[in-house]
């Protein structure tokens, strides 16, 4: 029975968590640290990445792959479970977001009106 | 009675996986690097490592269907567990409680939600699905599952190591003859990997295709990944500290050692209760096995993330139902 208890306490908090977790993947700050802050060079592989696509011919996705390099330099390290420090950093940064090509704001990274 | 506390048990984690999964996933679009991913799903893949997750992005195109497909196969890979963990003996209810704690362990969230999780969700059910079949003795099985995991990515190479692993810690006996044939076939697709990787980009380039974008020595590349293996395993275990960027660039040196040093104590702890609690050593092997290529193989532009470390969730799971009955006198008590 304490087992079966601990077992059950274990899901429970986990699902919690997980709860707490999955609307992270739908803010625009999430969008932007993980796409951008990922990387161990960040915004010098990104500038790397842009040039090897250049090589490949792809001048638009290129266009996006330097911008976001900008946008990574400006974007801080921020804890996605403290709402307001997120929100204060997508607002702080909502200008290097907006600067992203016109094609990838509308479909691939959303910002919503909200911000 | 057994079987009504299973279905009991599997159902109020499938109900609990979708209630919390599903409202996301309908509403979902792409992340800005997966626009780029999706872009090269349309292409023939130049990667042969990589033809299902090239055909599941084929099939299901679009952001929601994509994840949506990718939560089927987090459930797949959550039976697949329950099954492995029944087939190394333990109860029906444990075996089962083994697979509703992946489906909510909030690690496994990445893996469902980023487009590119789809290869390693994938990995996940060639690889428990060859450790299973291998588990009854149905080789054939074992055989797909494996080219499963190997056409997924090219991490599905930890599969390889992992079937021994599990036929080990679950006492299936096999003949020299097996071990030959099985030798030979991990020769073969070694021998494989390498004359591919030797024609596609030459062979240093196998252990450090990054090289020029990343400029690490494999010793900083070492210590920061079994940093970050320390700290998914810990998160995972705990469900604290989640973040779509921990910033490994910011942990110190000396803790970075520490890191390391900590996964070769829970090396030691593996070998030390593979008698007492063979499902705990197992679990931690697991995990070690699942992370050890991306300790030296510097992969383009990212440390090892969640993910990545899907793979290795199933042995941490398998790890949560050990300890969990582990009885006060040490022995495990998983059977009842």
């Amino acid at each position: 029975m304490g087992r079966a208890l601990a077992a059950g306490v274990v899901i429970g908090w986990w699902a919690l968590c997980t709860a707490q977790y999955l609307p992270v993947w739908n803010t625009p700050v999430a969008l932007a640290t993980h796409a951008m802050t990922h990387a161990p060079a960040k915004p010098r592989t990104l500038i790397l990445y842009g040039a090897m696509i250049v090589l490949q011919g792809r001048l638009a996705d290129a266009t996006v792959a330097f911008r976001a390099a900008g946008a990574a330099a400006t974007l801080p390290h921020v804890p996605l479970y403290d709402k307001r420090r997120a929100d204060e950093a997508v607002r702080d940064n909502l200008q290097a977001v907006a600067t992203l090509d016109a094609r990838t704001r509308g479909t691939a990274w959303p910002v919503p009106a909200s911000y | 009675m057994a079987r009504t506390r299973v279905v009991l048990i599997a159902g109020t984690g499938l109900v609990l996986a979708t209630v919390l999964y599903l409202p996301h996933l309908t509403t979902a679009s792409w992340l800005y690097w997966e626009s780029l991913t999706a872009l090269w799903s349309t292409e023939t893949p130049t990667m042969g490592t990589r033809v299902l997750p090239w055909l599941l992005h084929l099939t299901w195109p679009g952001p929601a269907e994509t994840q949506v497909a990718q939560f089927v196969l987090h459930v797949v890979v959550a039976g697949l567990i329950a099954g492995l963990l029944r087939g190394l003996g333990a109860s029906p209810a444990w075996a089962t409680t083994g697979g509703v704690l992946l489906l909510v362990n909030p690690v496994a969230v990445e893996a469902v939600r980023h487009g590119t999780g789809g290869a390693d969700l994938l990995v996940a059910v060639g690889t428990v699905g060859a450790c299973l079949a291998a588990l009854h003795r149905w080789w054939l099985a074992m055989g797909l599952g494996l080219v499963v995991a190997l056409l997924s990515k090219e991490t599905g190479i930890v599969s390889l190591a992992l079937v021994p692993l599990v036929l080990w810690i679950g006492r299936v006996r096999v003949s020299q003859t097996w071990v030959v044939w099985y030798a030979v076939s991990v020769w073969l697709v070694g021998l494989g990997v390498l004359t591919w990787a030797h024609a596609e980009q030459g062979v240093y380039n196998l252990i450090n295709r990054d090289q020029f974008a990343v400029e690490m020595s494999g010793v900083s590349w070492g210590l920061l990944q079994g940093t970050a293996t320390l700290r998914l395993l810990t998160t995972a275990l705990t469900g604290l500290g989640m973040t779509t960027d921990f910033d490994y660039d910011r942990v110190r040196v000396t803790m970075q050692v520490v890191s390391v040093l900590a996964l070769g104590g829970l090396a030691g702890l593996a070998w030390s209760v593979r008698a007492s609690a063979p499902l705990v050593a197992m679990g931690l092997a697991w995990v070690l096995v699942a992370s050890a290529l991306r300790w030296v193989v510097q992969t383009p532009a990212a440390y090892y993330s969640e993910h990545q470390f899907y793979v290795g969730l199933v042995g941490l799971v398998c790890a949560v139902v050990g300890m969990l009955t582990v009885s006060s006198k040490g022995a495990a008590q998983w059977q009842r």
